[in-house]
């Protein structure tokens, strides 16, 4: 016996015609192999259809809420990372520019920085004895650092303060927002 | 569900940044949510991992929602998308039609001897389910247990209507073909015992 088209008929009750559903009736009755496809699939999808509702367990929103606020703080941290990273670089690469250019182009300016200071700490040890040994051993120390250098670290001092600040400000400025 | 005014307010209070206007749709959409996750997953554990993530990216995507869409068909697509994924990536257990550790929501139920025959035919379909790929089994799931209609399907999966007719007939197909094996063996089996005790 044939059983095509009606096996396919079976799986398309939506779409067959009258003349169709009439004649898959009639091979039904006579073909035992379709027969049981045919309740088989009805017996498959009446147990889908049949299938109890379920629900999550109470609070689900309130989870929600928590996941939520855990993600936003994730993602404010890494921003907050990757900002800094990216202004550390910033800083370092613009202190290493800089700091090379005024050492090759600007030496009689910071030589006249450099005097000013050392003014600086000729007054400041005549205070006391204490005072003018730092003082000797800080002159002493800085004299025994390169020029540039020193220029390059006071700049990306100076700089590091301001952006981080700055970061603080603008971390701190944004809403919490709350359910 | 909400009616309709309701939920298209809260719609555009949560595309406004509204997040009270977002718990409100979460409220009122965990069930259908959370059930899709469960009858794709099987368990309840990754149907509420899968539906709090859902959610989460609901919540991501609210500005790019189109109002004239059907808010259920685009909250229930995140979820089977999300699960369809989820499957094929770590193609775990198929569901348990039977609900065990959530509680039902039905009101009065069938006889105990009733629902122990139709748990043992529940967990035989569960058995042949996990036989379809992801993409057939939501589209059994969207058909028969939401009754959502072939259109909607489509919108639901990204998928066309003939798409989901063919994806739907073969399901079928293999569900038939996959029960009756299911069953000659159980009757075998239970042959097999019979003999064993005379």
């Amino acid at each position: 016996m044939k059983h095509q088209p009606f096996e396919a008929w079976i799986f398309e009750e939506d779409s067959l015609g009258e003349v169709e559903q009439r004649d898959l009736a009639a091979h039904l009755a006579d073909c035992g192999v379709c027969r049981s496809l045919f309740e088989a699939d009805r017996n498959v999808i009446g147990i889908v259809q049949r299938a109890e509702s379920v629900a999550p367990a109470p609070g689900f929103r309130g989870r929600f809420e928590f996941r939520l606020e855990e993600q936003r703080r994730t993602r404010r941290l890494v921003q907050g990372l990757i900002i800094t990273a990216i202004i550390l670089a910033i800083l370092v690469a613009t202190s290493l520019l800089v700091g090379g250019f005024l050492f090759t182009r600007y030496v009689p300016f910071t030589r006249a920085v450099t005097g000013l200071g050392q003014i600086l700490i000729q007054v400041v040890v005549q205070v006391g004895l204490m005072v003018k040994i730092l003082g000797l051993v800080a002159g002493a120390f800085l004299k025994s650092l390169p020029q540039a250098s020193l220029f390059a670290a006071s700049i990306a001092g100076v700089g590091l303060t301001s952006l981080w600040l700055f970061s603080i400000y603008r971390v701190s400025s944004q809403p919490v927002r709350r359910f | 569900m909400p009616n309709l005014e309701r939920e298209a307010a809260w719609i555009a209070q949560a595309q406004k940044g509204d997040d009270r206007a977002f718990g409100n749709l979460v409220e009122a959409y965990q069930i259908p949510v959370y059930n899709l996750c469960y009858r794709m997953l099987g368990t309840a554990g990754d149907a509420e991992d899968a539906s709090q993530e859902a959610f989460l990216r609901a919540y991501r995507n609210m500005k790019r929602y189109d109002s004239n869409r059907n808010f259920t068909t685009w909250i229930l697509s995140i979820a089977s998308h999300y699960c369809i994924d989820l499957l094929r990536k770590r193609r775990i257990k198929w569901l348990s039609i039977e609900n065990d550790e959530a509680g039902p929501l039905a009101e009065a139920g069938p006889s105990p001897e009733a629902t122990a025959v139709m748990s043992e035919k529940q967990a035989a379909v569960q058995t042949v389910l996990k036989e379809l790929a992801p993409v057939d089994r939501s589209v059994v799931v969207l058909k028969y247990w939401y009754d959502m209609s072939y259109e909607e399907i489509a919108g639901t999966l990204s998928l066309t209507e003939s798409a989901v007719k063919s994806r739907l007939h073969r399901a079928r197909r293999d569900l038939a073909k996959n029960w009756m094996t299911a069953e000659k063996a159980t009757s075998v089996r239970g042959l097999r015992d019979e003999a064993s005790a005379i």
